[in-house]
Order: C-alpha cells, then structure tokens, then sequence
C-alpha cells in the first residue's frame, strides 16, 4: 500500500477515535485492484500497529453489537461481507465509531 | 419484596393534603416500575382522557423512580414523570437523571402522584417520612439554577437535590420542562408545563435510609461485572467524545437534519462536531450517581458569550446547531444555557426555531410577525433573541413558538405545517427521516410522538442491515422488539448507554430478580414490557389516536433529499404503509391502529380489552 499513487487512489475519511488512532483527519491510499475492504483494514491496522479488524470483527468472527462503522460512497458496509466487498479507485472509506443515543 | 419502597406519596394541591399508597407485589411484577407504574396508574387515574384540559386541575401529575434507583445498579438512578402532554394532548412521559431519584427513594418513596391545583406557588419537601408543602412565593419567576440554590439554602441543607420547572413552565409554554441538578432534565412532553398550570414550582428530597435489596452478594458480583463491561469499547464513544460524537457520523451517512430538514448534511459540521467540541469546549465530564461511563460534557463558551457554561449533548447540539444553521459552538452553549435556565426543551425549541426560520426565509413570516427579528438560518443573535422570547411568551414571536411547532404551524398556516417536523404534536429529533427509513417507522409509531427514545430502531439502519433508504414488512418487527425491550428499560429505569453492556433480556430479568427477590425470566420481562406499551397504547386510543397519527410529516414523502451521499432519498407511501402493515400485525393491533382485545386479554389487560380493544 503506497501513498500518493493517483489511479488505484481511495480517499480514508476518519471519524472519532479513528482520528486519534492515525493522527489526521483523512488520507488517500492507493490499493491493488481486486483488493477487499477486510484487506484493507488489516494492512492500514498493520501502518499503524493496532489490531484494527477487532473495532468490526469479533473474536467469533462476527460483528458486534458496538461494532464501528465503515462507510463506502455513503453506504453503511454490512460487516459480515466485508472480506468480499471489493474496493475500486475513487471510492471513499469513512471508519466512524457506532451512533446511538438516549440516555 | 425489596428493591422497591413500597409506597408513595398523594399529594392533592387543591387542599394541601397527602397521604399515602401501597405498591403490591402483583403491580410490580406486571409493570416493573418507571414507564410501567407510570402508564398503569395515567390510564386508571384518567378515564376518559379526551376530555381533560392538560393545563386543568383534572390532569395527573404522576412521579415512579424504578425498582433500581438507590441501588449500586449499574446507571440506574433514574426517575419518569407522566401526565396527559399539553404538548402533544397524549400521553406524556420524560426520564431524568442525576441524584434526584436516589434521593426519594432513600426517603422511601416509590414515587408521588399530583393531582388538583394549589392556589398559590408551593414546593414539595420530602426529608424522609417529613412531608411539607411551603410557599414558593419567593422563588416563583426564578431559573431553575437559581431555584435550586434558593431552596438548599431556605432548607439550610445541601444534601435535597431539587427537581423544579423556571419561567417557562410558570407560563405553561407548552415545550416546558423539568430540571434537577441544573442540567439534568424530564424533558419532550411539557411536563413542566403541568407543573406550571398546578402551581409547583419544585419537588425537594433527601433520604437516609438504605434501599434493601434482596441478594446483596450476588448482586455486588453482578454488578462489579457490567460495571467492567462499562469500561470497554461498548461505551467507549460516550466516555471520550460523549454523545456529539454522532455529528460527523451522521454528516457521512446524510442522516444529519439541517435548516430545518431540508437537507440531511451540514456544509460546517466540522466546527461543531463532538471532536472540536472536545478540543475546544469542554471544561467538564461527570457522570450520574452510580454510573461507571461518565457522558456528560459540561461546555464552557470561550469568546462570545464568554463564561456560559452548559451540558451539551448530541440532540441539542444538532437540533440548536446545524437545524437552525448554526456554527458556532459558543452559540449553541449560550442557547443550551437559555433552555436549561428557563426551563425548555432543547430539541423541541430547536426543531421549532427551525421550523420559524424556514418560515421567515421563504417569507410566510415577515419582521411583523417576528417583532422586528431577522430570523434567518445561521444567525446566533436571532436564535438566541427567539429562544428567550419562546421561553418567557414574550410578544408575537414567543407566544408562536411556545405553542410548539404543530400548534404554531396550525396558527400561521400558509402551507408551513408541510414542514412542520413533527408526529403527534411531538417535534421530530436529530435523526434525518429519509435516510433512516426504518428509524423514521419508530418514531412515527411511538407513543411519546416523534420519540428517538422509545425503539432504538435507527440502529439497523446505521448498521447497514437493512437498506435504510427503503422500507418494507419487514421493518415492523424491528421495531416492535425494540419497543418492548425499551419498555422494560425505561420501566426498570436504567440507561440506555448500557444496553450493549447487557448480553441478553435474562441478564435484565436477573439484576431485577437479585434487587427485588421476584422471580423473573427474560421472557416474563420482556412480556410486560409489551404490556406496557399496550397500556400507554390504550390511553393514546381513548385521546383519539389511530393509524392516522402513525405517520412522519409530509417533508418525508414529498421533498427528496438533496445531499451527495443519499440524494433522492425519500420515503414512498406505499412501503411505508407496508412497514405499518407489518408493525400493526406484529402488535396484534387492527389495521387502523387499535389493540385487538385478543391481544390484551393474552396480556393480562382485561380493563382495557372492555374499554378499548376491538374484535380482529
């Protein structure tokens, strides 16, 4: 994954605590066609030495309930296909924590 | 039984008496406590509620804490108010937080029940088994921040925690609340407009006693593990940023309500986001009694308005700030300062300002109409100019909005009640209808009116489990569970920040079983909470409401949304009837809205089955 490399560019939104966790607001990457959503994850969690699968994933493999959210064009990424969701140049990736409110 | 007091107090304000009532086994196995007590006694004490004036001495004032307050239970001190809402003219509830609940049930009290009117301004003390009503003479026309202060210092203790309405619950604005502990409050259904129209400026308590629970080893295990829980990524987004950490979430998903509705997105969302909020206003975080997350941001405005200090959490911010196209956060925690003091609701005033805004911008309200102010979308000095005005019915402008947005855009018509955001009188909360469909079905079908409170069901939306641009059968159930699995939350009352930290409706029906010592299953627990809300449900039909108060505003079907991310959204009739198709058949309801009397009868609800339920 190299920055800077125009063709194969997806711009990362950050939201939250992602913010703290890479230190900016937002960044572009360039990623290898065919290359899914989970691999993403997994490499960008490598840049920055965090287990980032585990804000989707749980240990059983499944979302969870408190799961953060990845937002592709606008749509809420359903987390049980998120190894299969393939990434194409020019999308744009938001990772945000979960909503909810009331107390 | 224990958790419970036993008890609670009458008080007729009409001839300055109070006696006491019992709570019996049998009434809290099948309501709980909280929203439960609350909707149970509204609909015995009121029988034919269509008829009562919400502002008349008929009206109920109703008070339950649940069976957890004054207990080490995780985030559970908390407290409901009930009262047919002179707001929405249905049933009317609110939960506050803080100590107050704590307090009256270590007094050893269950809850309090109004009725009548006083003839002059009283307040309530409960210092234990010592109960007064004094003059508030002294202390009618002050803020709620002041009030407190007075009454602490009239009784010479610190230790009464105060509820107590400001000027615009004495004027019976109709968006009035109830305030505790400065900015803890019982807000949405002019609660404290009732208390207004009954001349009770505040209830004062303080309790000694302990609140025996009946496994207290087992229950210290039980709740040193949630309260571990509480400490993990669950809750994580409340402790850091608070609950305005919704804002640039909601910016991305097209979910978030600007200029009054019309677009799903915020141009400044940035600026008053909970991570510059954070960065920049956030003097404070302090938690409720008995609570391990810790939520509450306290603000403090730094250039204008400098010195404001005030509790800002998402719902205001949002309504406050991006509804009315505000973008200054020193604006928006002077207008959260102006609400709490006086004694409004923040996301009703904001939706209603909104509402005004929109109104004056496309010229159906002119500077005639608003006493000269320019109120247009992103102005700081007429939000906070129309805020004051609202709270304190000041000339034409504060006596429109203090109407509420339904009432208000009946008043000025000229096509404006199109968009007024609204159900059932109640004005519509942070969460944009079109691109959280199944949301929108959730409000639209609470009891409250408009209520984000009452289902959670914008949580499969924001998920991405369902495609929330779209409805269909499917979404009634959705929200049928939650609505139950929210009753028993709001009837227990705990918060609702801790319901990830909850695996399973057992683990509910376990911490009120080692609290009470009653046996209850997930199952049981879970049935009364449709009981419940069958109860609230029968009250609201006696007031008239059918399937045609079931609905979101016209702005949902008939303005798509013209953002990026969710452009087009809006919602189509015909699926939406579908989705109330599925939520009525789920319920057990007619096709027009109506619990079946089979369905009250499996409930328990022979009462109201004769009064209300139809044959299928």
């Amino acid at each position: 994954m190299n920055s800077g490399w125009a063709l194969n560019e997806v711009e990362l939104e950050l939201v939250g605590r992602f913010r703290e966790l890479f230190k900016r607001k937002s960044m572009k990457i360039s990623v290898e066609p065919g290359t899914s959503l989970l691999k993403i994850i997994m490499e960008l969690g490598d840049a920055i030495g965090v287990d980032l699968r585990s804000e989707f994933i749980g240990p059983d493999g499944k979302p969870m309930d408190e799961s953060s959210l990845i937002i592709v064009n606008g749509r809420v990424v359903d987390l049980t296909r998120i190894s299969e969701q393939i990434v194409k140049p020019g999308d744009r990736i938001v990772l945000a924590p979960s909503v909810a409110g009331g107390g | 039984m224990k958790g419970y007091a036993g008890k609670y107090l009458i008080v007729d304000l009409t001839r300055g008496k109070t006696s006491v009532g019992r709570v019996d086994e049998s009434f809290a196995l099948n309501y709980i406590g909280g929203y439960g007590f609350g909707a149970r006694m509204l609909y015995d004490m009121m029988p034919k509620p269509a008829e009562v004036d919400p502002f008349s001495p008929e009206n109920v004032l109703i008070w339950w804490t649940g069976p957890l307050a004054g207990t080490i239970s995780t985030a559970g001190n908390k407290y409901a108010v009930f009262a047919k809402s002179p707001l929405t003219g249905i049933f009317g509830f609110g939960i506050s937080t803080g100590l107050f609940a704590s307090e009256f049930k270590s007094a050893g009290w269950d809850g309090a029940v109004f009725t009548g009117r006083s003839e002059k301004p009283v307040y309530l003390t409960i210092d234990d088994e010592n109960i007064e009503l004094r003059s508030a003479s002294r202390i009618w026309g002050r803020t709620t921040w002041e009030t407190e202060e007075m009454i602490k210092e009239e009784l010479g203790d610190e230790s009464f925690t105060v509820a107590s309405i400001g000027p615009a619950g004495e004027r019976m604005v109709r968006l009035a609340n109830i305030t505790n502990e400065r900015n803890r409050q019982v807000g949405r259904c002019g609660l404290g407009a009732v208390m207004g129209s009954k001349n009770l400026k505040a209830v004062a308590a303080r309790g000694t006693k302990d609140v025996e629970v009946f496994d207290v080893e087992g229950l210290v295990r039980f709740i040193a593990e949630l309260n571990e829980r509480c400490q993990g990524p669950a809750t994580e987004k409340y402790r850091v940023y608070g609950t305005p950490a919704n804002i640039l979430v909601h910016n991305k998903l097209g979910c978030l309500p600007s200029y009054n509705f019309q677009r799903g997105t915020f141009e400044y969302a940035e600026e008053v986001s909970g991570e510059m909020m954070l960065k920049t206003h956030v003097k404070k975080i302090i938690a409720c009694a008995g609570c391990p997350i810790a939520c509450d941001h306290v603000n403090q405005a730094r250039e204008d308005h400098a010195g404001t200090v005030s509790s800002v959490d998402y719902e205001s911010l949002e309504l406050l700030g991006p509804n009315c196209g505000i973008r200054s956060l020193d604006t928006i925690t002077k207008a959260v300062e102006i609400c709490d003091t006086l004694g409004v609701d923040t996301i009703s005033a904001g939706n209603v300002v909104g509402w005004a805004m929109e109104c004056f911008e496309k010229g159906i309200l002119t500077k005639e109409d608003t006493d000269g102010v320019e109120l247009r979308f992103g102005s700081n000095e007429a939000l906070l100019e129309a805020l004051r005005r609202l709270c304190l019915k000041e000339g034409r402008l504060g006596m429109l909005l203090s109407e509420g947005v339904r009432r208000a855009s009946q008043i000025v018509g000229k096509g404006s009640e199109r968009f007024a955001m609204h159900c059932k009188g109640l004005e519509w909360a942070a969460y944009e209808l079109r691109s959280l469909q199944t949301s929108t079905l959730g409000f639209a079908v609470s009891n409250r009116g408009a209520d984000y409170l009452r289902s959670g069901s914008y949580q499969v939306d924001v998920k991405g489990q369902v495609d929330r641009l779209r409805l269909d059968k499917s979404r009634g159930k959705i929200v049928y569970d939650g609505e139950n699995q929210y009753a028993v939350i709001d009837s227990l009352i705990i918060c609702k920040f801790t319901r990830g930290v909850f695996k399973s409706m057992d683990e509910l029906a376990k911490l009120y079983t080692l609290v009470t010592g009653l046996s209850m299953t997930g199952e049981q627990i879970l049935k009364a909470g449709e009981r419940i809300h069958n109860v609230a449900r029968c009250f609201n039909v006696k007031c008239g409401v059918t399937r045609k108060d079931d609905y979101p505003p016209p702005r949902a079907f008939e303005d798509p949304l013209p953002d990026d991310v969710v452009k087009g959204a809006v919602i189509r009739r015909e699926e939406y009837e579908e989705a109330l198709d599925g939520y009525y058949e789920c319920r057990g309801w007619s096709r027009d809205g109506i619990p079946l009397k089979r369905k009250l009868l499996e409930l328990g609800l022979s009462k109201e089955a004769e009064e209300v339920g139809v044959e299928a």
